[in-house]
């Protein structure tokens, strides 16, 4: 199990209710934690997984902060996740 | 009357002899400077004379828009400008309706030269002009001076432009505002409508407006639109403007250090504290209704809001954009949003910059933690960081926009007051070129540093808006290639990372001058809109039916670049003025590790924007043979009928 911290701002917010939380997960890569992120909140996968392709949405945004480090955008699904990591979706 | 968009208009107003005349501008004009910003750069370098007092007859203050204006991509835009009290170019756009209402009433431009021996405004009907007195508005705020207007003119559908109680008193940077929340043109723009007792412009217009190619336009439109929607924009910021509006990147900047915290002491604020001043509170709770400018396809950034309950039960406002709450949040380490949106709604009702307001206050606070001033300084007001005493600097506002006591220092913004207060407090002033800065940090940004350094105008993300190259999956090195942009994006995009950052500001410079031209917001520069002109290449075509080669189009842009350099020059700046403010050169970022700006990174990048430009490496004057390829040979020897040193 990992620990993560989840952030989600303006039209993400809409879909969690909340602004941010902790987070423990199995997930291993960003793929896996949004189907998980999914069961919770219903259509979050929808916002950044594109329908056809299957990438990530080009209007949307996961940054990811390894502990200690300045985010950067994530663009590959298979990135994997650390334990500790800030997540900010939008 | 039915317009067509070749041609351009201009009102001629003297107000010192009481004359008002319509003039056509020359036919060729709207090929080569295009319209609104860019016809403004070159009326100001031909008719404003070098060295004239900007509070003088002399200057002249213009408003206008373009020939896309009053079609759905024109989004209201307006440009106002003029010679700055601090010698710059003062230019800067705002949205509404007032753009589209000026070109039905059958004018694009207006030139007010001149000074009124009392206070005056500009009735505006269709062609027809009156120069009326004003004295009954003179000292009203923004928002009782369109009531009052509102109901004298007895319209509903009447334009204005209006200058608050801090434009008369000619306070440090007062833009011009419209529609009681919008404002344009801060670097003074505002301290000169007021040096010339002009209160206020309306205008209404019963006319209309023919594209040349009305299938073409649709076309290119349709094309536009796509790029710039919700549903089908590929660009990350989209969604979060279409719903939120830009206040909520207080979140994402401050994880990257781009929060200028405690007057840029730190960069970083504390995380409860951003989420307090953010859009998502703003919109779940103080957010009454939605407003757009013209035909805009993302109704975000101009949302009304009220107080409901406590201390500031009742205060009502709007347009609490994307700086709003950084500069009145972290900035002065205040996380009360109902503060940071009275203290917005002030600024907007007294008609002060609030750039200025907040940046002078957080000096302020910075002078009164270091003992440089104490509470017999400040009329008894507790100036800490965090603002204690939140009637007290409501007050304060108050009394910068009247010059009343303490507040007259103020007034003067940072500049001019740590110029007078000294004890070192200049090191501390957050200004280029005496403007203050807006909310993007430097430090880990070199392509905003530089971006901030050399603007003509002083610090105005605008002229390069946004400060983030590009989603890298969108775009590949060859396809912007293909695009005549030769840049290697993926450096470009590299906030710490000097290389290239030269060549993307340019790019950014020149491309979005010529959105600011037509004009359209460079806030819709979504998506690939941002390198890839032709979409808007396109709509000039469609609406003008000037038909004009790609390169000639981007040319235009050059040109009104290498116009604003040229009055900026002439008027005594030079390389040495194009730096950062004395903290990001001088101090690290504590809690990011980010250094400071290191002279010789930041001296390399100017080198590389001088060189992709074709202007003196030495002293930022363009080069005779750059002038010359633009069909500006005149304003080579211009400058050196001035006695200048322009290089071949």
């Amino acid at each position: 199990m990992i620990r993560l911290k989840l952030r989600y701002l303006a039209h993400v917010s809409m879909v969690t209710g909340i602004l941010q939380e902790f987070h423990e997960t199995r997930a291993t890569s960003l793929k896996t934690l949004l189907d998980e992120l999914n069961q919770r909140y219903h259509g979050f996968r929808d916002l950044f997984i594109h329908s056809e392709g299957g990438g990530i949405n080009l209007n949307a945004m996961v940054f990811y902060q390894p502990p200690g480090k300045i985010p950067a955008p994530m663009i590959d699904l298979n990135s994997p996740l650390q334990d500790g990591a800030t997540l900010t979706f939008w | 009357m039915i317009r067509d968009n070749k041609v351009q208009t201009i009102l001629r107003v003297d107000l010192s002899l009481g004359k008002t005349r319509l003039e056509t501008l020359p036919e060729e004009w709207t090929a080569k400077y295009i319209g609104c910003r860019g016809v403004h750069s070159r009326l100001l370098f031909d008719e404003v004379p070098p060295k004239a007092d900007p509070f003088g007859p002399d200057n002249i203050l213009y408003i206008g828009t373009g020939p896309l204006e009053g079609t759905p991509i024109g989004m209201g835009r307006l440009s106002v400008a003029c010679k700055s009290p601090r010698g710059t170019v003062a230019e800067g756009s705002c949205g509404g309706f007032f753009g589209p209402e000026l070109r039905r009433a059958g004018i694009d431009y207006i030139a007010v030269s001149g000074k009124a021996d009392r206070p005056v405004y500009l009735w505006l009907h269709d062609g027809e002009a009156e120069i009326r007195d004003a004295r009954h508005l003179w000292g009203r705020k923004v928002n009782e001076t369109d009531a009052l207007l509102r109901e004298e003119l007895s319209d509903p559908d009447v334009q204005f432009r209006y200058i608050g109680p801090a434009g008369e008193n000619l306070v440090h940077s007062s833009p011009i505002f419209g529609n009681r929340d919008n404002s344009g043109g801060r670097a003074g723009c505002g301290e000169v409508m007021g040096s010339k007792k002009l209160k206020a412009i309306a205008v209404r217009g019963s006319g209309g407006i023919r594209v040349a190619d009305y299938e073409g336009f649709l076309k290119a439109y349709r094309n536009f639109h796509r790029r710039v929607a919700v549903a089908t924009s590929r660009d990350v910021w989209t969604p979060i403007w279409g719903a939120y509006g830009a206040p909520v990147i207080v979140r994402v900047f401050n994880d990257q250090g781009g929060i200028m915290t405690r007057n840029a002491q730190e960069m970083h604020w504390d995380e409860e504290k951003c989420n307090r001043v953010s859009a998502e509170p703003y919109l779940e709770k103080y957010v009454t209704r939605a407003k757009a400018c013209f035909c805009c396809p993302l109704p975000a950034c101009k949302k009304q809001h009220a107080i409901r309950s406590g201390p500031f039960e009742g205060f009502r406002g709007g347009n609490l954009w994307a700086a709003i709450p950084s500069i009145f949040g972290p900035l002065l380490d205040n996380d009360d949003l109902e503060l940071i949106i009275v203290m917005a709604g002030m600024c907007n009702q007294y008609g002060l910059d609030v750039f200025h307001v907040a940046y002078t206050l957080a000096w302020a606070m910075e002078c009164f933690e270091k003992g440089i001033f104490t509470q017999a300084d400040t009329d008894g007001l507790d100036l800490r960081f965090g603002c204690p005493d939140k009637a007290g600097l409501v007050e304060l506002i108050r009394k910068i926009a009247l010059r009343e006591g303490f507040g007259d220092l103020l007034a003067r913004g940072c500049a001019g007051a740590s110029k007078i207060v000294g004890k070192g407090s200049e090191k501390f002033a957050l200004v280029v070129k005496g403007q203050e800065l807006e909310g993007i940090a430097h430090r880990n940004s070199y392509m905003v540093a530089l971006g901030v350094a050399v603007s003509e105008v002083g610090p105005d993300h605008t002229r390069w808006y946004p400060p983030h190259p590009g989603h890298p999956a969108l775009l590949k090195n060859e396809d912007l290639a293909s695009l005549g942009v030769h840049l290697d994006l993926a450096k470009a995009s590299q906030g710490r990372n000097p290389e290239e950052k030269g060549k993307v500001l340019r790019w950014f410079t020149m491309s979005r001058a010529i959105v600011e031209s037509l004009p359209s917001c460079v806030f819709l520069v979504r998506d690939t809109l941002g390198f890839d002109l032709h979409p808007w290449h396109d709509l000039f075509q469609a609406v003008t039916g000037i038909q004009m080669d790609y390169a000639e189009f981007i040319r235009a842009g050059e040109r009104v670049m290498n116009l604003d350099r040229a009055f900026l020059v002439r008027e005594g700046f030079r390389r040495a003025d194009d730096r950062p403010p004395f903290r990001m050169a001088n101090e690290d970022v504590p809690d990011f590790g980010f250094p400071k700006l290191d002279a010789a990174i930041f001296d390399r990048m100017l080198d590389d924007y001088y060189q992709a430009n074709g202007w003196s490496l030495k002293t930022s004057i363009p080069r005779q043979s750059k002038l010359e390829e633009l069909g500006l040979g005149d304003v080579s020897r211009d400058l050196e009928k001035c006695g200048m040193e322009v290089e071949p």
